[in-house]
């Protein structure tokens, strides 16, 4: 009989649909331009799909959609310097939510929340590094509080579609 | 709630009290600045007095050029050569350290109450 092993096809194909999502929210956030307090900052809509794959797949999964993300992303709408921002964060952030996850046994928005934190911490260090100042720290509170709320909404956002089961792994 | 759970979040709490007394204590204790300094890369490339009137063209990295306008004792960017235009959005800023910063240009616009050593001066 003719037998054929599909995991690998199936977790190619589920790797490749998570990066198309994280891509299309990344995408909406970079196309509608919501004004916030501080000028650039984001929701971090993409950190939901990151956040959904380490819950549901698995840490390696998650680390593929984040790499396949950051590259669609700089390929896109950035540049080197852009990407080198945007991994950074996105690489602290998921170290952190990885940590929370399965060393802390964080459940619900409460290791989104840390990733959201952490992935903001991330980029100052980056800024504060690249423009050779100190005066990037002076956003660190707001920058906290931000990551925070965001971390809520996202993290709040994962558990729902979760409890969808839309999506078996 | 689980002991873990409970610990995350009492120090959440107590990290954005943290924050809420830093920014309540950094909004109490402005002062006016009286200059404007740029750097790019690191560098003071030129501190512009808030009192005089003045549009400087700052030529910061990756070729993107900043038009830095002062007047009515404030600055602010004009025009950004780069996509973000996140500079532009930060409008006009006349408080000690309170910055203007343009990441694809690598330029920090600050303000000081008085003028800085000029040592690491280029131009």
């Amino acid at each position: 009989m003719l037998s054929y092993d599909f995991s690998k096809t199936k977790r190619l194909t589920r790797i490749a649909l998570l990066i198309a999502s994280a891509f299309i929210l990344s995408w909406i956030e970079f196309m509608v331009n919501i004004p916030m307090v501080i000028p650039g900052i984001k929701l971090g809509l993409a950190n939901i799909v990151i956040l959904f794959t380490l819950c549901t797949c698995s840490k390696s999964d998650a680390f593929y959609v984040l790499i396949g993300r950051l590259l669609l992303n700089a390929l896109l709408f950035g540049n080197i310097s852009s990407l080198l921002y945007s991994a950074c964060g996105g690489l602290v952030s998921f170290g952190v939510m990885c940590f929370a996850i399965n060393f802390l046994k964080l459940k619900g928005a409460a290791s989104s929340i840390l990733g959201g934190i952490s992935h903001n911490i991330g980029q100052l260090m980056v800024a504060c590094l690249m423009m050779k100042t100190s005066a990037v720290w002076v956003y660190l509170p707001y920058l906290i509080i931000g990551g925070t709320l965001a971390g809520m909404i996202n993290g709040m956002t994962v558990k729902k579609i979760s409890a969808l089961k839309i999506f078996q792994v | 709630m689980e002991k873990r759970q409970r610990i995350f979040w009492i120090s959440l709490i107590i990290l954005l009290g943290i924050c809420g007394i830093w920014i309540a204590v950094s909004r109490l204790s402005v002062r006016e600045g009286n200059y404007a300094v740029v750097k790019v890369d690191g560098k003071i490339i030129c501190q512009l007095p808030l009192a005089e009137e003045r549009v400087v063209m700052i030529d910061g990295k990756n070729h993107i050029r900043l038009k830095v306008v002062v007047d009515r004792g404030s600055v602010f960017v004009e025009h950004s050569d780069c996509p973000d235009k996140i500079c532009e959005q930060k409008g006009r800023i006349d408080k000690v350290n309170e910055n203007i910063i343009c990441l694809p240009a690598r330029t920090v616009i600050e303000i000081q109450g008085t003028e800085v050593d000029m040592v690491d001066v280029v131009v």
